[in-house]
């Protein structure tokens, strides 16, 4: 049966289709077939019963049958070849009807043509079934207008063949019925276990892929760790360096002051005159003046641990109110002296303009300085790339606030080797680098998108290649 | 004599004519400050053979104190300038690499200014 309907499928074109629809097409040509054959035993029980003229609808019927699927066999119009037959189903049991006299001499033959919508539920869609079902109510009502106020010819046929007809009639189409609506029933029933099946699958899957993505997170929060881990210790000498300066100044500041105060102290041994006063004075002021520098340089040396320990520590994950230049220059120094103290430093000169009316904007500071740290790590990296094969080459960063409309614009932008359009836009994706061996994580950037993506910015990317990147962070206030 | 003092950091200035306030009162030493190593060089090309001894910071942005010393070292043949680096790192590589380049003397931040003062004396 199967190779019979594979074969119905070649010679009719549709091998190509679903395996559904390859069967409603092989059962629709079967079912022209079966129709065209039972039609030729009713004409031979017809003839044989001595009633010729019955045979004429039926033969009608054949003949516009073998016609249309010769039609769908040389134009393939499956649509046009379905409309058809359905249409002929419909009209052929009138036309018998017609033909034999009524719905008493046809043993209601009429009620045949329900196998036109029935076939249209099954071929067709609900819509085009519901309109063959109109069609076929109307098919009846004229039929007995026929038999009601048109005198046609009646056969007459003997009361007993009547009978076996009604009987064949009504069994014949009402069995049809029953098993369309059988198979409809069992299919939803096997369609509900598939469903069931499906969805247990459905959520062991799910399960399965919640589990995948909570490993996942666990990695990934792993390894964004491990990225922070590896920028603090790259950043460490840097951090060295940046605290030793304030140091050096708190060291020499307050030691000069404890020498200006004996100095003081000499002074007021002196015998009470003008000149001591005044020099008291002079002195005092000095040391008022190197209090200021240790007060300053104390300030800047605390901030600079705090966000070290920004660094390391894990975020908050709450915006605060953070001075955005002051964050800027401090992680962009940072930055350019973690790249002074690590291996293979170079110059680079930095040129840095803020836009003083940026003034407080909320920030998760401790991820926030982490993109400034990136960024301008990259452009150093970058540069250095750069310097290794250019003569006369002067690295060069330039890091830019500055305001439009109601958002935060911060640039930095090296003229360092460009970023090749090929990988442009695969930069951003996670554990994408070109660093090579274990220079990068390839999370750097990655991480740099996200923490901006948290704060509802957005990062550009602009270079030319061989001329230079320039990063630009939208933020809105 | 003649001092030329090199660091980004600018406060360096206060200290230094705090620290030397007495020297510079009466005049037996002379500062000049410079705050990164192109202005050091613009300085040394506009007072040749004025400044004797040259006290650079080396991790400035732009030129480094290391290209500096390399630039003066090449430059200014005779007489060399005595040229100190101070950073704040004491570590091995630098201190190698300042050597190498001809610096006369290397001193570690924070600055102790009792050694220093000994080896202006010097």
């Amino acid at each position: 049966m199967i190779d019979y309907k594979e074969k119905l499928a070649s010679v009719f074109g549709y091998s190509s289709y679903s395996d559904e629809e390859r069967q409603r097409r092989s059962i629709l040509i079967i079912l022209v077939g079966l129709t065209s054959f039972a039609g030729l035993i009713y004409s031979v029980i017809y003839v044989f019963l001595g009633v010729s003229q019955a045979m004429i609808a039926i033969q009608i019927y054949i003949g516009f049958s073998l016609i249309n699927l010769a039609l769908y066999y040389f134009y393939k119009n499956y649509n046009f070849f379905r409309n058809v037959q359905l249409l002929a189903i419909l009209l052929f049991p009138t036309l018998t009807h017609i033909l034999i006299g009524g719905f008493e001499q046809s043993s209601v033959v009429v009620l045949s043509a329900m196998m036109s919508p029935l076939g249209a539920l099954m071929f067709h869609t609900p819509k085009r079934a519901k309109v063959f079902f109109m069609l076929f109510v109307l098919m009846v009502f004229l039929s007995v207008i026929i038999d009601l106020f048109i005198p046609i010819a009646r056969i007459d046929i003997p009361k007993d063949v009547r009978i076996v007809f009604y009987f064949l009639n009504i069994v014949i189409i009402t069995s049809i019925s029953f098993f369309l609506l059988l198979k409809f029933v069992s299919d939803n029933e096997e369609f509900k276990m598939e469903l069931k099946s499906k969805n247990l699958e459905l959520s062991e899957e799910k399960q399965r892929v919640e589990e995948t993505l909570a490993e996942l997170k666990t990695t990934q929060n792993q390894l964004i760790q491990h990225e922070k881990l590896a920028s603090l210790g790259q950043l460490t000498a840097g951090i060295a360096h940046e605290i030793k300066n304030p140091l050096n100044f708190i060291n020499n500041f307050s030691e000069l002051s404890l020498e200006l105060i004996d100095e003081v102290f000499d002074e007021l041994k002196k015998p009470d005159n003008k000149d001591a006063t005044e020099n008291i004075t002079a002195l005092l002021g000095d040391v008022k003046l190197n209090l200021q520098k240790v007060y300053k340089h104390g300030s800047r040396a605390d901030s600079i641990v705090k966000s070290m320990l920004m660094h390391s520590r894990g975020s908050t994950g709450e915006k605060v109110l953070t001075a955005l230049n002051t964050m800027v220059s401090e992680n962009m120094t940072l930055s350019f002296h973690s790249m002074r103290a690590n291996k293979n430093p170079y110059n680079v000169s930095l040129e840095i303009s803020l836009d003083e009316s940026i003034g407080m904007v909320p920030l998760i500071a401790e991820d926030f300085s982490r993109v400034i740290i990136n960024l301008c790590n990259n452009a150093f990296d970058a540069m250095r790339e750069k310097l290794a094969h250019s003569e006369g080459y002067i690295p060069k960063l330039r890091v830019t606030t500055s305001t439009s409309g109601s958002k935060v614009i911060i640039q930095i932008a090296d003229n360092g080797p460009g970023i090749p359009e090929h990988i442009k836009d695969k930069i951003m994706q996670p554990f994408f680098t070109t660093k090579k061996g274990t220079e990068g994580t390839g999370l750097g950037l990655s991480i740099t998108h996200d923490i901006i993506e948290v704060h509802g910015g957005e990062l550009k990317v602009d270079s030319i290649e061989g001329e230079g990147a320039e990063f630009t962070i939208i933020l809105p206030v | 004599m003649k001092i030329l003092v090199v660091d980004d950091e600018r406060d360096i200035q206060t200290l230094f004519e705090q620290r030397f306030r007495k020297e510079i009162k009466d005049k037996t030493l002379v500062f000049a400050f410079a705050f990164s190593g192109e202005e050091a060089l613009a300085y040394l090309n506009l007072h040749e053979h004025e400044a004797v001894l040259i006290l650079s910071d080396i991790n400035m942005p732009g030129m480094s104190g290391l290209e500096l010393l390399r630039q003066i070292k090449q430059t200014y043949h005779k007489p060399p300038p005595v040229v100190m680096m101070i950073t704040a790192y004491g570590d091995a590589e630098n201190f190698n690499t300042a050597k190498e380049l001809g610096a006369d003397d290397f001193l570690t931040k924070p600055v102790d200014f009792k050694v220093l003062k000994e080896k202006f004396k010097l």
